[in-house]
């Protein structure tokens, strides 16, 4: 049989789940001698942009850039996989997508910015995106960064042909397994593991810290029920909704979907 | 024949950014096309306490430089003073940063241009004991991060305002010790690899900058940030040395706006500067202590960018060293989970700097009555190299442009020198 091909790929993003790929110190040499990697350009050279059976895809679509690498490598893959919160839920670059580009532009680079950014004839500037948006996503792989014992599993699934399963329950359930004080019933803090998939095996409020949502929501998250429990133990609703936004753009309107 | 170069994809970089040259009208681009995600304007209106998991997000090769500055800005912004402990424990999480980045640049990123290979499988091929030692430091870097950092390297949680959600267990910090001192001697190796590495003459930058160490010793923690101008004395010349106060950062940082670069450039006396392992070895070279030391005395390095490899590989010693000295005194002080420092909110400004892999990082907020962010800068190390790497291309191009072979040569020295810069491109632009 012949070695997959695959392609590694970022968009708009902070390369942690390419750098989680390269952090599999012990597994990283295996690893390319089973595939073969016809594209990751933020560790080799000599890369070709061909068909391929699978696509690694990082990031939000940020820029028009952005958007025509997505769909050309669509174009070219067999399967499509979105890893990293970015890519699955647009993460936190999307928490202000209610703002239009020229305000952020304008903002960061000033109106000799704005010039430069308009000289484009199409808006080049995005707001924030996860890849579904655009194209056929075959798996995600949420978690930012996406873990690294998720991504060596899935991989050997591959490899495999084997199924592949990941967790679909709440952070809480992971979090009694480890048995920690909750913070958000016992401490009235504001830990979004109720409605935050597991994953991590509860890292954050293991350490007393409360759950940010970095692995994106859980399916069928019940919002109201985490907003009644918060607004009773005193936090304003601003906060709330600030808080639940901060990896998944405008959470409440998925829910009344 | 065409007179235009075009590296569409500068490789084995993080981030995004391409070059064009035109040979005929004279014009050299670095154009920075990975896409801006604002990060000054996400956290405008946040709280002081969510930034420094917003900012760390900037990226994820140098998370724990933007988490430890942001930490530090918010608490000079709010008199916070931190424990000895936390202290130590931060500056630990960062030497394992540094581990991992500089082993990550030197060995998977730069090691192929000069061995001739694509990557790191590449290496592994050609010179096995040298991809070892490199993924092995890269290992340890990360294991340091881990443990310290609440179980991830990527995205530490565990850090906090005024000090740690939970501290490590001081057996995880005594394990780590026989593997420090192993990569002492494996940083040591590197030194020697890359001081026999084939470099070209390359314009050196007019000036270098970094954060001068609080004390008499080497230190990626400063006080005042000193730019020095070229001289060819070597180390450190007084005479040549202007200070600043950090909170003084924009007389250095000077930024443009630049149409072909997402990222802004930073210009001091409206000249390019460089800021890295090069001009932290380079300027303050003559404060290393013990094997750090031996490793600098051991090689020649020069002000050619193309050094600043040779310079990271003598950072992976001092890290490596410092990671152990400060083991010790952890040990000694009896660590302890401690109690989080109460502080009053106000209206208040705050600015850190910290070096980090690639050079000095400049974290700058205002905060109004109620502890909400109102104004933000950011300045990272790529985004103040831009203009000197854009600038060492021209002067290859200037060199070569007559030769028969000038397009093989332009590509592939213009990859060798913007890769030695160590660029992180979501950084620059972020
Ligand atoms: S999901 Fe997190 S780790 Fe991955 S690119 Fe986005 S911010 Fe970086
Ligand atoms: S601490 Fe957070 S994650 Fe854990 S059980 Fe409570 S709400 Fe869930």
């Amino acid at each position: 049989m012949s070695k997959p091909r695959i392609g590694i790929y970022g968009l708009s993003s902070c390369a942690g789940d390419q750098l989680t790929i390269l952090n599999c110190e012990d597994e990283l040499l295996e690893i390319a001698s089973q595939v073969e990697i016809k594209s990751f350009i933020m560790a080799q050279t000599g890369n070709e942009e061909t068909s391929i059976d699978i696509a690694l895809v990082e990031g939000t679509v940020s820029t028009k850039r952005d958007l025509e690498r997505l769909k050309e490598i669509r174009s070219r893959t067999n399967i499509l996989v979105a890893i990293g919160t970015c890519a699955v839920w647009g993460g936190m670059y999307a928490m202000r997508n209610d703002i239009p580009r020229a305000e952020m532009i304008r903002c960061v680079y000033g109106e000799k910015g704005l010039k430069y950014f308009d000289a484009a004839s199409e808006p080049e500037v995005l707001p924030a995106e996860p890849l579904k948006n655009f194209v056929k996503v075959d798996l995600s792989i949420p978690g930012c960064p996406m873990e690294k014992k998720w991504f060596l599993r899935i991989f050997k699934s591959f490899l495999h042909g084997d199924v592949i399963d990941l967790p679909n329950f709440s952070l809480c359930s992971e979090c009694k397994m480890v048995e920690n004080e909750c913070l958000l019933v016992n401490r009235g803090l504001l830990c979004l593991g109720p409605i935050t998939i597991a994953g991590c095996k509860a890292r954050c409020p293991s350490h007393n810290i409360p759950c940010i949502g970095c692995y994106g929501p859980v399916d069928e998250a019940n919002y109201a029920a985490e907003v009644n429990i918060l607004l009773s133990s005193g936090y304003a609703i601003e906060e709330i909704k600030r808080k639940m936004g901060f990896f998944v753009f405008n959470p409440d309107l998925k829910q009344s979907q | 024949m065409s007179r235009e170069i075009k590296i569409e994809h500068i490789c084995r970089v993080e981030g995004h950014g391409g070059v064009t040259i035109d040979l005929e009208k004279d014009i050299v681009k670095l154009e920075i096309f990975e896409g801006s995600r604002f990060f000054e304007f996400l956290v405008a209106g946040k709280s002081y306490d969510e930034i420094p998991v917003i900012v760390c997000r900037i990226c994820a090769i140098c998370s724990i430089s933007h988490m430890i500055t942001s930490l530090m800005t918010i608490e000079n912004a709010f008199g916070i003073q931190i424990s000895k402990q936390t202290m130590l424990l931060r500056e630990l999480i960062h030497c394992g940063g540094m581990l991992e980045s500089h082993g990550l640049h030197l060995f998977c990123l730069a090691a192929p241009d000069y061995l001739g290979c694509n990557s790191i499988v590449g290496v592994a091929d050609k010179k096995p004991e040298l991809a070892n030692i490199g993924l092995k430091l890269k290992k340890l870097g990360n294991r340091i991060q881990e443990i310290i950092g609440g179980g991830r390297p990527i995205h530490p949680i565990n850090l906090r305002i005024g000090g740690f959600g939970k501290i490590p267990e001081k057996h995880e910090l005594l394990a780590l010790k026989n593997e420090l001192e192993m990569a002492v001697n494996d940083g040591i190796k590197a030194a020697a690899f890359f001081s026999k590495i084939d470099t070209f003459p390359v314009d050196e930058p007019q000036y270098f900058s970094a954060l001068k160490p609080v004390g008499n010793r080497f230190s990626f923690y400063g006080k005042n940030i000193c730019v020095s101008e070229n001289s060819n004395s070597g180390f450190f010349n007084e005479n040549k040395v202007e200070e600043f106060e950090i909170r003084d950062y924009r007389k250095v940082c000077q930024e443009v706006v630049i149409q072909h670069s997402n990222a802004k450039h930073s210009l001091y006396n409206g000249k390019p500067f460089m800021t890295g392992a090069l001009a932290r070895v380079m300027m303050f070279g003559n404060m290393l202590y013990g094997r750090s030391k031996e490793a600098l005395d051991m090689v020649r390095i020069t002000r050619n960018p193309l050094c600043n490899n040779l310079a990271q590989a003598i950072e992976l010693v001092y890290a490596s060293q410092r990671c152990l000295e400060i083991i010790d005194e952890l040990l000694d002080i009896r660590m302890e989970n401690e109690t989080l420092p109460v502080f009053q909110l106000g209206k208040c400004t705050g600015t850190a700097a910290l070096e980090v892999p690639r050079g000095t990082l400049y974290h700058h907020y205002e905060f109004d009555e109620s502890g909400k962010n109102i104004k933000t800068d950011i300045i990272t190390p790529t985004a103040i190299n831009l203009a000197s790497m854009e600038q060492g291309v021209r002067g290859i191009v200037e060199l070569h442009r007559q030769d028969a072979t000038s397009v093989e040569v332009i590509t592939s020295k213009t990859g060798m020198l913007l890769r030695a810069y160590d660029p992180c491109i979501s950084c620059s632009v972020h």
